[in-house]
């Protein structure tokens, strides 16, 4: 798996902005709070590596504070998407029968909602904060997750060894756990590594429209959004904090792509 | 005759055996396929078991032969309790198998077992093989019976112990087959089903493999039902033989009198065609 | 012999796990001529399928190939080994056709059998549809099928094991192909189409004067139908030459165990086979590879690889102490 190269660029740059992000308190050069008159607007320079922006903050600081926000998000989604897919996903295609007939329609019905109209929506009758955004991408992203699981579950339960533990005379639990799960990880995981990466886009495109992180609080799309208001004076805000998105979703789409790679039995962990 | 049987697991009492029961009693056993088009238009119902009825005594080796497609693999399923006959009735020590409740029916699977073609695809890619003949093992014993049985089914099927913290990829075929039958025995198991299990292979395994079959049978007292569209096989390991052919029991007979005077012309074709 | 259409030298095939080379197969020669039929046989594992591909380039990335294996016949002479992709690619389905175990794997499952074939055939065939249809019939009632018309529209899936390896052979054979490989083609046919599978074979070498490549463990009916037999064990060729000659007496201990085997499953005792190797692995770079099974070992088979013997009937055997 170490030698798949895709896997290494991308572990690289996650782990990068990982350990950048989570070290804040000890790494932070400044108060990405601090405002300062005399430093608005401050191009790229030994003080501020990044910048100012138009309250004076450290540029610098603000991205890395932003990052949090936006890592928070992508994998806190991530995890509750893929939970709740793959539970529906795997009820689905080994029940089959009624059960699977009523799951399948109640995510068509999900399928229907546009995410974004119902954060509007929802936003429009309370305000706008962090940890509804998080519950409500949660609650509509977990979708794709449960069709490509229960894809797979319906794939894998006709194999021979599902059968063959089927006549062994095990009892569900253990069919579905020992027997089929561990053989539709791959796709989950890479599901999973992918969905990091658009949700992260997604609540910078909230932020930036301004219904996702609300100021003094940072993320990457608050300051997309600032940057826009000065495009080519403060170029720096827009470059810094747009990068930083690109570089972070590059990063987990390669390490899903090398996970994918690695997983297939086919070439990855087969050698013999 | 004393019966060296490997404990049952499961409370179902067996009932006093003679010989020459009848262990498996097919009747009249009826299942269809649907067939549909890409666009699900035209759906044509095909008989692939057709009105098939034979026995299987205990003690014996029943080989079902004909071409793929005939409707051995679907006896074999519908016997595995796999796939549900559309009628007929299919008798375990006169018990319909088909009626059993849960707990009957996980007794059954344990004492009927499965050796499919392929054995590549028949052990769980993700466990090493010491995972996968545990959880043949009866649930209750402890884990010194356990490991002490496990010795026991790898020297029934002539495996190395060193086997056991493989897995599935890191054995050549010829050890995934017997990994694979000594699975089925690890049970307790009393009939075997061997779906193609061994035509398959390339003719130095065939050797072991029938050769390993055939003392396991002396020794454990065993019923096999083996599916095969190779005669070969057959001749070597049948005690009787059935002709399927298109989904009905054309003729069926004591293996000598079928392979020297085959009644039905479909018979005397095969025989024709395998000598060549 | 007819002339000669493949030539192959030494070929070998390493692969390259984990930093070391392992070899698959090492120093296999061996001449096919026109109208020919040439058995491969041995036990699975022995590097038969791998020597098959490593002739239309068809080997894993971390494959690496050595040796020679010249095609002639009525175009240029093309080495398969050394030749660019773009070449490799003329050959593949157009000088050279190959048919697989499992014919339903190889095909289109969402395309009917008429419009494979029909993108199996020639470009100037298939530029005129009129000579293109009667070619896909033709060519479809010459492997044996009444009602060609039924078979063009139907998907794969709606036909049987034996009638997909015949479809198989059909876009294998469109590019009117000086070659034929067949890998373990009959292995999952029941007797009545693995009759019928080898009377395609005969109709092949009779009518277009086809050679056939054939890997079988079918020991039998190698011995019987081919013209010339391949033995090989572990990757290495043990014996080849004139298959009726090696039937009646084998110089190989390999060979005669093998045609044993054959025999035994007609025995009263039941087959016997060749016996395991018990002793440990040792570093069988040195010796002999089948020492470890061979009834007739000496210490020298373990500690010298034999050389290669060969006659001018092109009969060839790998053993320090050859039968008779």
């Amino acid at each position: 798996m170490w030698r798949e190269k895709t896997f290494r660029c991308g572990i690289v740059l996650v782990l990068t902005i990982l350990i950048l992000c989570v070290c804040l308190p000890w790494i932070v050069p400044q108060d990405p709070y601090t405002q300062s008159l005399e430093e608005i607007s401050q191009p790229p320079s030994f003080s501020h590596p990044f910048g100012t922006d138009f309250f004076g903050r450290d540029l610098f600081s603000r991205i890395l504070y932003g990052g949090r926000s936006s890592l928070t998000i992508g994998i806190i989604v991530t995890f509750f998407a893929v939970a709740i897919g793959t539970v529906i996903g795997m009820i689905s295609g080994y029940f089959r029968g009624w059960i699977d007939a009523a799951l399948m329609r109640f995510v068509d019905v999900m399928l229907g909602f546009p995410r974004l109209f119902i954060l509007l929506t929802v936003i429009g009758f309370t305000r706008p904060s962090f940890g509804l955004m998080l519950a409500v991408l949660s609650l509509f992203s977990w979708m794709e997750v449960a069709r490509v699981v229960r894809a797979e579950v319906l794939s894998v339960r006709e194999r021979l060894y599902v059968k063959s533990a089927v006549a062994l005379g095990l009892n569900r639990r253990r069919v579905l756990f020992r027997y089929i799960f561990p053989n539709i990880l791959g796709p989950i995981i890479v599901s999973a590594t992918l969905m990091i990466g658009s949700v992260i886009v997604i609540e910078s495109g909230l932020s930036f429209i301004g219904l996702g992180v609300q100021p003094p609080e940072a993320s990457w799309g608050t300051i997309l959004n600032q940057g826009f208001q000065d495009l080519a004076g403060a170029w720096w805000i827009t470059l810094f904090s747009g990068l930083a998105i690109v570089v972070t979703v590059i990063g987990f789409n390669l390490v899903g792509d090398g996970l994918r790679n690695v997983l297939d039995p086919k070439t990855g962990e087969r050698e013999s | 005759m004393s019966w060296i049987r490997k404990p049952a697991s499961g409370n179902r009492k067996m009932k006093s055996n003679t010989d020459r029961e009848k262990l498996i009693e097919v009747k009249e056993l009826l299942v269809r396929y649907g067939q549909r088009n890409l666009f699900r238009r035209r759906e044509k119902t095909v008989n692939a078991v057709n009105d098939v009825s034979f026995f299987i005594h205990r003690g014996e080796t029943l080989a079902l032969v004909g071409e793929t497609g005939s409707g051995k693999s679907t006896i074999a399923m519908s016997i595995l309790h796999f796939v549900s006959p559309d009628s007929g009735k299919i008798l375990y020590s006169g018990e319909d198998i088909w009626k059993y409740k849960l707990g009957e029916l996980r007794a059954y699977h344990r004492k009927v077992q499965p050796v499919f073609q392929n054995a590549d695809e028949s052990l769980n890619p993700r466990l090493k093989i010491r995972s996968t003949l545990s959880d043949a093992l009866d649930p209750t014993l402890s884990s010194e019976e356990k490991s002490l049985r496990l010795r026991d089914c790898l020297s029934n099927v002539q495996l190395n112990e060193d086997v056991l913290p493989r897995f599935p990829h890191q054995l050549s075929g010829g050890q995934k087959q017997r990994v694979c039958i000594a699975r089925a025995l690890a049970t307790g198991s009393e009939m075997l089903v061997l779906d193609e299990a061994i035509s398959s292979q390339d003719l130095s395994l065939q050797a072991h493999l029938l050769k390993l079959l055939l003392e396991l049978k002396k020794k454990l007292s065993l019923t096999f039902f083996y599916i095969s569209h190779d005669l070969e096989t057959v001749r070597v390991i049948a005690d009787r033989v059935g002709i399927l052919k298109d989904g009905r029991l054309i003729e069926i007979g004591d293996k000598n009198e079928i392979f020297n005077s085959p009644k039905e012309s479909y018979t005397q074709l095969l025989l024709e065609r395998s000598r060549f | 012999m007819d002339r000669l259409i493949l030539d192959v030298r030494s070929l070998s095939l390493f692969i390259q796990t984990k930093g070391v080379d392992k070899a698959i197969f090492e120093e296999v020669s061996f001449c096919l001529g026109a109208s020919s039929l040439l058995a491969i046989v041995g036990e699975s594992g022995g590097g038969k399928s791998l020597l098959c591909k490593s002739l239309l380039k068809l080997t894993p990335a971390n494959a690496r190939l050595s040796g020679s294996a010249v095609l002639s016949g009525l175009q240029t002479p093309i080495d398969l080994i050394s030749c660019s992709d773009s070449e490799m690619d003329t050959i593949r389905g157009r000088r050279i056709g190959m048919i697989f175990q499992e014919p339903a794997a190889s095909m289109n499952p969402v395309m009917t059998c008429g419009g494979q074939i029909f993108d199996a055939l020639p470009k100037t065939i298939r530029a005129d549809r009129h000579s293109a249809k009667r070619k896909l019939a033709e060519l479809l009632e010459f492997v044996g099928f009444k009602e060609p018309n039924r078979i063009t529209r139907s998907y794969p899936y709606e036909l049987s094991g034996g009638m997909l390896q015949k479809v198989a052979t059909v876009l294998a054979i469109a590019g009117e192909p000086s070659i034929l490989i067949a890998d373990e083609p009959s292995t999952a046919l029941d007797a009545v189409n693995r009759f019928e599978l080898m009377e395609l074979f005969q109709r092949l070498r009779k009518e277009f004067g086809m050679s056939i490549l054939w890997v079988t463990h079918e020991l039998r009916s190698a011995l019987t139908h081919a013209d010339e037999l391949l033995v090989i064990y572990a990757g290495n060729v043990m014996e080849s030459g004139i298959a009726a000659e090696i039937a009646e007496h084998p110089k190989h201990p390999y060979t005669k165990a093998l045609i044993d085997v054959e025999k035994s499953f007609r025995e009263t005792n039941g087959p016997r086979p060749i016996p395991e190797e018990i002793l440990p692995a040792e570093n069988r770079s040195d010796g002999c590879v089948f020492s470890g099974r061979c009834e007739f070992t000496k210490p020298i088979c373990r500690k010298e690889n034999p050389k290669w013997v060969s006659n001018e009937s092109r009969r060839g055997w790998r053993c320090h102490f050859p039968l008779k």
